[in-house]
Formats: structure tokens, sequence, C-alpha cells
């Protein structure tokens, strides 16, 4: 894990450093849709492959959409918080 | 919008030639998606870093601002405990690692194949899916009832790109900053959140 998190503290330094080149936050931003891709092309193929998981996709996805719900719900509750005591006496 | 329906199509396509040649298959997946997973995290970093507008909307951060992402964090922290005590089929770490991709489901769900295996990045994939296009269906419902912080806290890690429109349209153009600022902090933080919050718990 601390290999990851050095790999993205690295580029963001080196993104930074050759922010000047004008073709880079373009390419970057292509080659990142690009491993993107793959790596969600071999998930599938993981998924595709592996019995266990593809015969429970549909309690797979409930799950993940149970708890997106949930999150998204604490999120606006806490926002909710932060709007009123830091924000709405401001808006006029 | 377009890049996510492409970058699906590779899901199920990888999917579908997964179940086809399930029999053929006999090389390590894991060990190409690991070096997949560096070239992503370094490309992520240096299209953030890159961006003409990343030191300016680090510069022109104060700390009022801190407090949205800040309560982002942490109401999706109590959806997770409250999801949790209701269901809780999975590890409560499990779940909040699902839940601190942040909408961010291409990284989220596969730092989570490679920590934990296929189930979870599986769950993560659609968890963060449903984050985003819960957001960009409702954040005018949700600016209308809990105020013009709910669409960017909602939208996670993505109000700073895909959700971005939708909020402004909700909250407003003042918010603009607020909404790009909470994007980038989120997004920063979703790879170690993530692997926190599976390792810890």
């Amino acid at each position: 894990m601390l290999i990851l998190i050095s790999v993205f503290l690295i580029g963001i330094l080196l993104g930074w450093l050759f922010r000047k080149k004008e073709k880079l936050e373009f390419v970057s931003g292509k080659l990142t849709l690009v491993s993107i891709a793959a790596l969600l092309f071999l998930l599938g193929l993981g998924v595709g492959i592996n019995d266990e998981v593809r015969n429970h996709l549909d309690t797979l996805g409930l799950t993940g959409l149970l708890i997106a719900l949930f999150s998204v719900a604490g999120s606006i509750f806490t926002a909710w918080i932060t709007w009123n005591i830091f924000y709405k006496k401001n808006e006029r | 919008m377009k890049d996510s329906l492409f970058i699906i199509s590779f899901f199920v396509g990888g999917l579908f030639l997964g179940i086809v040649f399930r029999d053929a298959i006999d090389f390590d997946i894991s060990r190409i998606t690991d070096y997949a997973l560096y070239a992503l995290l370094l490309f992520v970093g240096i299209n953030l870093g890159s961006d003409p507008k990343f030191l300016s909307i680090i510069k022109s951060i104060r700390p009022r601002i801190f407090f949205i992402p800040l309560s982002t964090i942490i109401g999706t922290l109590l959806g997770v405990v409250v999801y949790h005590l209701i269901f809780g089929k999975l590890q409560f770490g499990e779940s909040l690692a699902v839940g601190f991709g942040f909408g961010y489901y291409s990284l989220s769900s596969i730092i989570l194949t490679k920590l934990s295996g296929e189930s979870l990045g599986v769950i993560a994939l659609l968890a963060n899916i449903s984050r985003e296009v819960i957001t960009l269906l409702l954040a005018p419902f949700f600016a209308k009832i809990a105020g013009k912080l709910a669409p960017i806290s909602a939208g996670g890690a993505t109000s700073m790109d895909t959700t971005l429109p939708i909020i402004i349209k909700s909250s407003g153009k003042e918010y603009l900053i607020h909404s790009m600022v909470h994007g980038v902090i989120l997004t920063i933080l979703v790879p170690f959140l993530v692997s926190l919050a599976i390792q810890l718990f």
C-alpha cells in the first residue's frame, strides 16, 4: 500500500514540476482513462472467471447501492449542519 | 458521462470474456492488475499536479472551506455506521472502505480488488457509481432540503468534475470554488482513506 501512495505523490510532484509542458495534462488525462479501462477490463475478467463472485452479482450490487444511499444520506445530514453553522448567515 | 460509459463498457467486456473463457484463463490476473494500478496512480497524480488550476485552487483555500470535505467524510462515516448497524453483512472496515470511495469508483474498486478481492471490488464499483448517479439525479432536491453544501457533499470526489455542472446549477456559481476544492481534497484522500479503513477495522 505504501508503494501505491508513494507513486501517487510522486505523480503529483512530477505533474507540478512539469506543469509548463502544455500537453502534459491532456496526455496524462488520456493515459489515466486508458489505465482505468484496462483495470476495469481486468476486474471484469476476474469477476467473470470467479464462480463465487459471478453467482452473487445481484447481492453485491444491492449491498453497493445500500452503502451508497446511506453514505449520501449521512453526507447530506452533516452538510446541512455545516451549512447552518458556517455558511447560511453569510448568504445574504 | 461519456467517459463513464466508455469505462463501464470495458468492465462489461471483461466480464463477458471472463465468463466465456473462464476455463482457458489460467494466468494470474492480479499480477497484471498491480502494475496497471501503479501506472494509474502515477497518471492520476501527474494529471492532478499539472492541472493549471491545481495551485490556484490550493491557494484559494481558506480554513473554513475545509469544513465541507470534513463534513462529507464524517457524514459518510455516520451513514456507513448506520448501514452497518441495520444490515451489517460485511465487516465494518469493508463497508467503510467502500463508502470512502466518495464516488471515485474506478480507483476505489481497483484498490479494494487488490487489498481485499473481487467481491469487495465489485461492491465498491457499484456503490460509487450509484453515488455519482444519485447526485446527478437528485442534486437540486438535496440543495432544497439541506442547503447549498448538500449537493457538493453528496457528489463526494466527483464534485470537481462529473457532478460539478449539476452542483453549480443547484447551488449557484458562488459555490464553484467550494465544489472544486472539495473534490480535489477528497480525490487526494481516497487512496489513503480506503486503505486505512480496510486495514484498521
